[in-house]
C-alpha cells in the first residue's frame, strides 16, 4: 500500500470513528504496511511502515518482518502512539493508533528485480494478525553518484511539500530545522531551504516573531503545508522521542553573491492556552543561522553577452501571431523563454531596432511553478506597427546561460522570422519621394504607393492657448457669489419700489416731508438770491415758500387769491387773526420789496430778518392746527 | 460737481490697480502662449519629451484647456506612453463631448493599448442614467447654459416687476416667460449640479502598461490583481502616496498615486 493510498484510508478510519462511534468499539482492528515508493535504486533509502489501529484491545508481541534482501538504516522498537477519544452517542469510544517505522536501503549485493517485505506480526488479544505483504522493485534508478572535489553536491531526494526529511537524532525539547537541499551552490543556483518546527507538545497558538533574512538571495516562496500562524501538525518519532512536527515554510533561494551567506535565524512562540484563551505557558524558539555557500561562476567559457542572472536551464523560442501583414497592422512578437532556474530575474534579449517598424515598450508576463526545482516561462511580447512594405528578417534571439547540472556555458536560441509587410488595403501609393533609407527598395519600374497609415489626428497649432472660460468660470470660488448676485439685485429693486411707492402716498406726515424738503430748497435758493445781492428774486422766493407752505396746510391752491380773499381764507379755517394778519403783512412786505428793488444791497439787515421772519412763520404755519376745507 | 481730493486719489488708486491686474493678466497670458508654442514646435519637429515637458507646464498652471490636453494626448502618444495618452485624451473629450478629434484619437490609443493588454472587466456595472446624462454635454456648455438661463428668468422678473404701469397682457406674457424660464434653469442647474457631484466622484485612468494592485497601502501587501493602461478606474480614497480604486465590477485595491491619472 503506498503513501498516496494511505490517506483515503485514514480519511476513513477517522470518519468511521467520529460518524459511527457507537460501531467504532466494535470495528475489527486493522494493521497495515505501508511503503513511500514501490521502486527503489541500488544504495537508495526509503520508508516502511505499519500501522495498527485498534480499540481497548490489549495488544502484545509484535514482530516485524525479516526484511530479507535490504539492510535496515534506522528502525523503531516502540511503536509511536496516537489516541482518538470521542464522547458522546451513549458511550467513550477510544481508537488507538500504534505505528513502527523503518529506514531501508537494498543490502549489499542485492540483484535487480522484485523483492517482497512479508508481513509484520502482533498478538491482539491473544490472536496473531499479520500485515499486508509489499512488493519493492529494484533497479531502475541511478544512485547519488559520490562527490567530487570542489563540485556542487546535487540535491537530496525532494521531500513531499510541508513534510521534512527524515532526522536521526534530535535535542531534547522542542527545535526549529532549517533544510538547505545544498550547502554549496554556484552564484545564481537554486538552494531550497525549509524550516520545521518540532514540538515535544502540541500547542494551542503559534506566532512567527522573526522572520529569516535573505537579503543576499533572490527569493521564491515555495508552496509548504501551512499557511501563516496556522500549523498543521504530524507526529514523528526522533531517536525515540515523539515530536509533533510541522512545517512553517519553504523558499527557493538565487545566491546573489559569491562568499558565505548567511540566512538569519527564524523565531517563534508556542503557547499553551487555557480555557479562556489566555497564555499559560509560553515557549520561544530559535533556529540557529544558516550559512550556504555560493561559488563563482566559472570565467572559462563564458560567452558574450551573458547575464548573471542566468543561471539554469533554458529554451528559448520566438515567434510572430502573423507573418504576413499590411502596413499599419500591428504584429505581436513573442519571446517565450522556458526552463529551471530564477526565471523571473532572467532578462531577457533585447529586440534589436527594425527599420521601417516602430516598436512599443514590451510587455513580460512570468509564470512560475514553484516546484523542485523552481521552473516556469517568461514571455516578452512586443507589439510592432510597419512603416512600409516590404521583407523583414527578425534576426535569431540568444540567451547565453550557465547549467549548474553539467557545470558549462550554453546558449539557447531562437529560429530567425521572416515578416511579409504589404501595402495597406486602401491601395494608395508608396511615399512620393521614394522609401527612407534603409526601407525595402521598391521594384524597378513599378509604380510607388505611398500608404498613409490610420494614425491619431495631429495636434492643434494655434499661435495661443485657448482657455476653457465655462469650466474656469463653474470651477472659480466666484461662480455662487456671481450667481447670487441677480435674486439679491432683484430682492433690493423690489424693496427699493416698495418703499418709493409708500413714500409717494398722500399721508399727512407724507405732505409734511414733501412741504420740509420744499421748504430746506426754497429758503436755500433765497439765501443764494441774498448772498448774490438778487432782492427781486429773493423776495420772489420767499413769497413762494409762505404760499406753498399756504397751500400744503390747506390743501388747496393759494396762488390766484388777492390779500383779502387769501385772509377770508385762513379765517375760515381756523387761524387765529393776528396769525392770518402776520401772514397777509409778510406777503404784502415782499410784493412791496419786489416791486421796489435797487433800496436793499447784497446781504443788507432787511432780507435778513425777511428771512428770519419768513422761517418764523413758516414754522408757526407748520404748528397751527387748521380745519380741513368743508365738503360742498 | 467737483471732486475732493481723497475721491480723485480713490479714482486713480483703482484705476492704477486695474491697469496692474490687467497687464499681470496679459503677461502671463503672453507666457502660457509662448509656453504652447514651444509645445507645438517640439512636437512638430519630433521632440515629443520636449513637447510633452512644455505641456505639462500649462498643465501644471491650472491652465483648462481642451486644446492642451489633446495635444499632450498625441505627445503621449507618439512617446508610446499609452496610459498617458489615453488619460490626456479622456480630459479633452471630458471638457469638450462633442470633440470628434479627441473622441477619434481616444479610440486610437485605447485600440492600441487593448493590442498590448486588455483588461476584461468581469459584471461591470455601467455608469448610473444621471451620470450618463451629466456627462453627455461639456462642463463648458452646461456652465453657459445655465447661466444664460439664469440671467433671462431674473431678467424676466426684473421686467415685470419695472413695467407695474404696463398693461396686464404685457405683465401677463412676462409672468409666463419668467415661468417657463425658471423651470429651464431649474433642469439646467440640476445638470450643473450633477457635474458638480460628479466632480466629488473622481475617476482615473491607469497610467503605467502594468499595474499591481496591492491588497492595502503599502508595497508588502499581497497583490490582489494587475491591470493595464488605459483602464477607467474609480478613485475612493487616498492615503498618503496610495490611493484606493475600484474597478466597475466592485473589485477594490490600493495603487500608487502616480499609477493614475486623476480625471
Amino acid at each position: 500500500v503506498s503513501r498516496a493510498h494511505r490517506l483515503p484510508t485514514a480519511l476513513l478510519a477517522a470518519l468511521a470513528t467520529t460518524l459511527i462511534a457507537p460501531s467504532a468499539s466494535a470495528q475489527a482492528p486493522s494493521f497495515l504496511s505501508e511503503v513511500d515508493r514501490n521502486q527503489v535504486a541500488p544504495g537508495e533509502v526509503f520508508t516502511y511502515e505499519v500501522t495498527l489501529n485498534v480499540a481497548d484491545n490489549r495488544v502484545e508481541s509484535y514482530r516485524p518482518p525479516d526484511f530479507k534482501g535490504f539492510k535496515v538504516v534506522e528502525g523503531s522498537r516502540d511503536p509511536n502512539r496516537q489516541m482518538h477519544m470521542q464522547i458522546g452517542g451513549g458511550g467513550t469510544f477510544i481508537q488507538n493508533s500504534l505505528s513502527w517505522r523503518y529506514q531501508l536501503t537494498p543490502a549489499a549485493g542485492q540483484k535487480n528485480g522484485v523483492i517482497a517485505i512479508g508481513g509484520a506480526r502482533v498478538q491482539i488479544d491473544g490472536r496473531e494478525m499479520r500485515s499486508n505483504v509489499v512488493n519493492i522493485r529494484v533497479g531502475g534508478g541511478a544512485p547519488p553518484p559520490p562527490l567530487a572535489a570542489g563540485a556542487v553536491p546535487a540535491a537530496p531526494p525532494a521531500a513531499a511539500a510541508g513534510e521534512a526529511p527524515p532526522l536521526s537524532s534530535a535535542p531534547a525539547g522542542s527545535f526549529i530545522r532549517v533544510v538547505a537541499d545544498r550547502p554549496r551552490v554556484f552564484v545564481g543556483q537554486q538552494v531550497t531551504v525549509g524550516w520545521y518546527l518540532y514540538l515535544t507538545q502540541r500547542p494551542d497558538k503559534y506566532e512567527t516573531i522573526t522572520e529569516p533574512r535573505t537579503d543576499a538571495f533572490w527569493t521564491e516562496e515555495m508552496p509548504a503545508a501551512n499557511g501563516q500562524n496556522r500549523l498543521s501538525l504530524t507526529p514523528e518519532m526522533v531517536g525515540g522521542r515523539l515530536y509533533q512536527v510541522g512545517a512553517l515554510f519553504k523558499k527557493a533561494l538565487f545566491p546573489l553573491q559569491p562568499g558565505r551567506l548567511t540566512i538569519s535565524p527564524l523565531e517563534a512562540e508556542t503557547a499553551q492556552v487555557d480555557f479562556f484563551g489566555s497564555a499559560m505557558r509560553s515557549q520561544r524558539l530559535k533556529a540557529e543561522p544558516t550559512v550556504i555557500e555560493a561559488l563563482p561562476l566559472p570565467k572559462a567559457g563564458q560567452p558574450a553577452g551573458f547575464e548573471p542572472s542566468s543561471v539554469g536551464k533554458f529554451t528559448l523560442e520566438a515567434r510572430a501571431d502573423r507573418s504576413a501583414v499590411s502596413v499599419g497592422e500591428a504584429v505581436t512578437l513573442t519571446v517565450e523563454i522556458k526552463g529551471q532556474g530564477n526565471i523571473r530575474n532572467l532578462r531577457a534579449p533585447k529586440l534589436p531596432a527594425l527599420d521601417g517598424w516602430k516598436g512599443y515598450q514590451p510587455k513580460e508576463t512570468v509564470t512560475i511553478d514553484p516546484g523542485e526545482p523552481i521552473s516556469g516561462s517568461k514571455l516578452v511580447e512586443y507589439l510592432l506597427l510597419p512603416e512600409r512594405a516590404g521583407t523583414t528578417m527578425i534576426p535569431s534571439f540568444e540567451l547565453p546561460f550557465f547549467n549548474p547540472e553539467t557545470q558549462s556555458y550554453a546558449v539557447a536560441k531562437s529560429e530567425p522570422l521572416r515578416l511579409e509587410v504589404t501595402p495597406d488595403a486602401s491601395g494608395r501609393d508608396h511615399l512620393a519621394a521614394g522609401p527612407a533609407a534603409g526601407a525595402p527598395a521598391a521594384a524597378a519600374g513599378a509604380a510607388v504607393e505611398n500608404v498613409i497609415t490610420a494614425e491619431i489626428r495631429p495636434i492643434r497649432a494655434h499661435p495661443a492657448v485657448s482657455r476653457d472660460l465655462g469650466v474656469t468660470f463653474y470651477r472659480s470660488r466666484f461662480f455662487l457669489g456671481i450667481l447670487l448676485i441677480p435674486p439679491f439685485g432683484l430682492a433690493l429693486g423690489s424693496l427699493a419700489g416698495r418703499l418709493r411707492e409708500r413714500l409717494g402716498q398722500d399721508t399727512q406726515r407724507n405732505r409734511r416731508r414733501r412741504v420740509r424738503q420744499m421748504v430746506r430748497q426754497r429758503l436755500g435758493a433765497a439765501e443764494a438770491h441774498r448772498q448774490a445781492g438778487r432782492a427781486s428774486a429773493f423776495y420772489i422766493e420767499i413769497d413762494r415758500v409762505v404760499r406753498d407752505v399756504l397751500a400744503a396746510r390747506l390743501r388747496r391752491p393759494v396762488a390766484g387769491l388777492r390779500m383779502d380773499e387769501l385772509r377770508e381764507l385762513l379765517l375760515q379755517r381756523g387761524m387765529p387773526a393776528a396769525e392770518a394778519s402776520r401772514v397777509i403783512d409778510e406777503l404784502e412786505a415782499c410784493d412791496l420789496a419786489r416791486f421796489a428793488p435797487g433800496t436793499d444791497d447784497a446781504g443788507s439787515p432787511r432780507m435778513n430778518n425777511a428771512l428770519e421772519r419768513a422761517g418764523d412763520l413758516i414754522v408757526a404755519i407748520e404748528k397751527m392746527p387748521l380745519r380741513d376745507e368743508a365738503p360742498v | 460737481m467737483s471732486w475732493t481730493r481723497p475721491r480723485a486719489a480713490l479714482v486713480a488708486t483703482g484705476l492704477a490697480l486695474a491697469v496692474a491686474l490687467a497687464a499681470g493678466g496679459v503677461a502671463r497670458a503672453d507666457r502660457r502662449d509662448e509656453a504652447w508654442r514651444r509645445g507645438n514646435d517640439a512636437y512638430l519637429h519630433g521632440d515629443y519629451a520636449g513637447a510633452v515637458a512644455a505641456y505639462q507646464e500649462l498643465d501644471r498652471e491650472g491652465l483648462v484647456s481642451a486644446d492642451l490636453y489633446f495635444n499632450l494626448g498625441d505627445a503621449y502618444y507618439r512617446q508610446g506612453k499609452l496610459g498617458r495618452a489615453i488619460w490626456s485624451f479622456e480630459r479633452a473629450a471630458a471638457l469638450e463631448p462633442d470633440d470628434d478629434d479627441a473622441r477619434y484619437n481616444l479610440t486610437q490609443a485605447r485600440k492600441m493599448a487593448d493590442r498590448r493588454a486588455h483588461d476584461k472587466i468581469e459584471g461591470a456595472d455601467h455608469d448610473p442614467i444621471w451620470m450618463r446624462i451629466v456627462t453627455g454635454l461639456g462642463p463648458s456648455t452646461e456652465t453657459w447654459l445655465f447661466v444664460a438661463i439664469y440671467l433671462a428668468f431674473f431678467g424676466a422678473l426684473a421686467s415685470r416687476l419695472l413695467r407695474r404701469r404696463a398693461g396686464e397682457h404685457t405683465r401677463a406674457l412676462l409672468g409666463a416667460a419668467a415661468a417657463i424660464l425658471g423651470v429651464v434653469a431649474l433642469l439646467s442647474g440640476a445638470l450643473l449640479a450633477g457635474r458638480a457631484l460628479l466632480d466629488r466622484v473622481p475617476f482615473g485612468v491607469v497610467l503605467p502598461d502594468v499595474v499591481a494592485v496591492k491588497e492595502g497601502a503599502d508595497t508588502n501587501y499581497r497583490t490582489s490583481f494587475e491591470l493595464h493602461a488605459g483602464l477607467r478606474v474609480r478613485l475612493l480614497e487616498h492615503d498618503q502616496e496610495w490611493l484606493r480604486i475600484r474597478l466597475p465590477n466592485g473589485l477594490e485595491g490600493w495603487v500608487r498615486e502616480q499609477e493614475i491619472g486623476a480625471l
